[in-house]
């Protein structure tokens, strides 16, 4: 038996709708990139082409024209590493963020748990992650880098990379019921957030005094511990932790409002 | 088990043009709405656009909140609010009828279990390996209708979507439901099709203007919804062949007893010039389906503009109680020229006779007739 009214559940109970429906999150997801890839002549190429883009655009501007610091190592490892946390966290936001307004039709007139979408949704990005670490790897290997144990601990950043793009796509689902400005601003704030981020260079770029600042960014800490586990540049200092910490707190208000609000937001759509 | 209290939903709409100035427009889609349908029985909702029946029904499958009141729901819910939209056009018929399986609660081994039934009923093993996209929509609602009725949801909602069927799969669809219900499943069906919810469900629940307005056995909600929201629109005959006025005059009762008979009445003006070799006066059930009609040949009438006086009589014994339309058809070269359905309606009160009353839930017409049965 179950009763309808106004009231909103409590958070433990939603949260175990989601996980009975996780099967479903996960069946969307191999449906959603099975069709991306199906209708494509490329296929899969269509992960690297733009990668690759990337990489000769940035090599040639900051290792060849701007000669930009790299701490011994070859610059397009640098460039490669960063984009690799990068780009999944964009991808995440880029996916995530709009998910409810894009699929609003479909959450009006099918019963699902309406958080199942923006987490599908999320995970989108994980065929595009793994060919490009498949890729830096090859690439490690013609730069003849050595492969450290510190590797192992990759999981684990996935998931936190995971955990960090997700915390933002969720406020922007929450945020962008009655008007879209959320998905807007959060996609601009990717462009600008590029630079404000160390994706094609190193912290150390900035001089010194204000070098922590660029740790109040998460993803700077993020993007570190990737650099740290694949080429042994040294860890983010214990402050920019504490930072990504308060960034998990942040996530989980962010899914909390979710469950709070998400009949005020099908409401909108 | 289903049992509605009191429930009501508002939608706040931003009005686009001056969404700056405007405060939000608030519209209660429904409101003070109560019910209770019994585990094994089936209610039709019925009601003009914008009544609130797709509002109902997905605040009932949990997709909307309501704002206020509460509705308890004794059994997983399953429903169909939409032909297709939960199957995706790029996928073949079997994966998406195994994603909806999953969608539906069922895991891959009760999935693999139910999938031949499913395929069978819908009829449609052939078209399994196409992608949906090429479906018709009969094709969606088969799959869908299938899948979902091999799940183990025990209170079933469907959203107008019977009606796509064609009468082969709606066949088969009657007699499942009859099992369905049997096995105590619980059904609301919306629809705007009177004679598909009577032959679907025990109870209609009529909704309109944001209220219910009428909720009993099928044949009297479905009676009172004629009655009320499905009248002809008033008749316009600018464009009429043969009529510059209609007047219906109304349906007496002529004696009483058992050869009592119904006398109804037309006044028409004719246009100058014009006639129509014949007339034929027609009587309708509250369903809108044809039951019998009188023909009378106008080639006596003359040709310059008169008003005639029409009256047609039959035994009103052939009439269960109830709500009956009045159409009338003008005839040239034995087709049917010109016509003006619903242009009269009447009404034939309850009979004393039980046995008349509960004929008069199944069906419009009587005729006398014996039945007998023998011992041994």
């Amino acid at each position: 038996m179950h009763i309808i009214n106004n009231k909103p559940k409590p958070f433990s109970e939603e949260l175990k709708a989601v996980w009975g429906a996780l099967p479903i999150a996960l069946a969307f997801a191999q449906r959603a990139i099975r069709i991306k890839y199906t209708n494509t002549t490329l296929g899969l190429l269509w992960v690297i082409l733009p990668l690759a883009a990337y990489l000769i655009i940035y090599s040639v501007f900051f290792s060849v024209l701007l000669k930009v610091d790299t701490e011994g190592l070859p610059y397009p490892l640098i460039a490669f590493s960063g984009l690799l946390g990068w780009n999944y966290f964009k991808d995440i936001i880029h996916n995530a963020g709009p998910s409810l307004h894009e699929e609003g039709e479909y959450l009006k007139k099918n019963v699902l748990p309406k958080f199942i979408i923006p987490l599908y949704r999320s995970l989108l990005g994980l065929v595009e992650l793994g060919i490009s670490l498949g890729l830096f790897l090859v690439l490690m290997l013609l730069y003849q880098q050595p492969f450290r144990a510190s590797i192992l601990v990759l999981p684990l950043l996935i998931l936190l990379n995971h955990l960090l793009g997700f915390s933002v796509a969720i406020w922007v689902c929450n945020l962008s019921g009655k008007r879209r400005d959320a998905i807007h601003l959060a996609i601009s704030g990717l462009n600008v957030g590029i630079w404000l981020t160390p994706v094609f260079y190193l912290p150390g770029l900035i001089p010194l005094p204000y070098q922590s600042l660029i740790y109040l960014n998460p993803v700077a800490t993020l993007l570190g511990a990737y650099r740290w586990a694949l080429l042994g540049l040294p860890l983010p200092p214990f402050f920019a932790w504490a930072c990504l910490l308060l960034w998990m707190g942040i996530l989980l208000a962010g899914i909390r409002a979710f469950f709070r609000r998400q009949y005020q937001l099908i409401d909108y759509l | 088990m289903i049992s509605v209290e009191n429930l009501g939903k508002k939608f706040s709409i931003q009005q686009l043009p001056n969404r700056s100035t405007g405060p939000n427009h608030e519209v209660w889609a429904f409101r003070q709405l109560s019910f209770n349908l019994a585990a094994g029985k089936a209610l039709g909702l019925i009601g003009p656009n914008g009544a609130g029946k797709s509002t109902l029904l997905k605040i009932l499958a949990g997709i909307y909140l309501p704002t206020c009141g509460q509705a308890v729901m004794r059994g997983k819910t399953g429903a169909v609010l939409d032909i297709g939209s939960g199957f995706h056009p790029d996928l073949t018929g079997r994966e998406n009828v195994y994603f909806a399986g999953r969608l539906a609660g069922l895991n891959r081994a009760q999935l693999q279990a139910v999938f031949p039934k499913i395929v069978a009923f819908s009829g449609l093993e052939k078209h399994l390996g196409t992608p949906v996209k090429y479906y018709s929509s009969g094709m969606f609602l088969r799959l869908a209708f299938s899948t979902l009725i091999h799940t183990d949801c025990e209170i079933l909602l469907f959203d107008e979507v019977l009606a796509v069927g064609d009468n082969a799969f709606q066949e088969k669809c009657f007699q499942k439901i009859q099992t369905l219900k049997q096995a105590g499943k619980t059904m609301i069906m919306a629809s705007h099709e009177p004679a598909k919810l009577a032959q679907f469900c025990d109870q209609v629940l009529v909704m309109a203007d944001g209220q219910c307005q009428f909720i009993g056995p099928a044949q009297k909600a479905l009676s009172f919804y004629s009655k009320h929201y499905a009248a002809a629109p008033p008749h316009e005959l600018e464009d009429s062949l043969y009529l510059n006025a209609m007047h219906y005059q109304g349906a007496t009762v002529l004696s009483e007893g058992t050869d009592a008979s119904v006398s109804v009445a037309f006044k028409l003006k004719l246009k100058p010039g014009k006639r129509p070799s014949a007339v034929a006066v027609a009587i309708a059930d509250s369903l809108n389906q044809l039951l019998f009609s009188g023909h009378v040949s106008m080639e006596a009438v003359s040709l310059n503009g008169q008003t005639v006086e029409l009256t047609w009589r039959f035994p009103k014994k052939h009439l269960n109680e109830g709500l009956f339309w009045v159409n009338l058809y003008f005839i040239e070269a034995e087709s049917i020229a010109e016509q003006h359905p619903k242009a009269g309606q009447l009404e034939i009160p309850p009979y004393a006779d039980p046995y008349r009353q509960i004929e008069g839930g199944f069906h419009a017409i009587h005729i006398d007739s014996q039945i007998s049965i023998k011992q041994g």
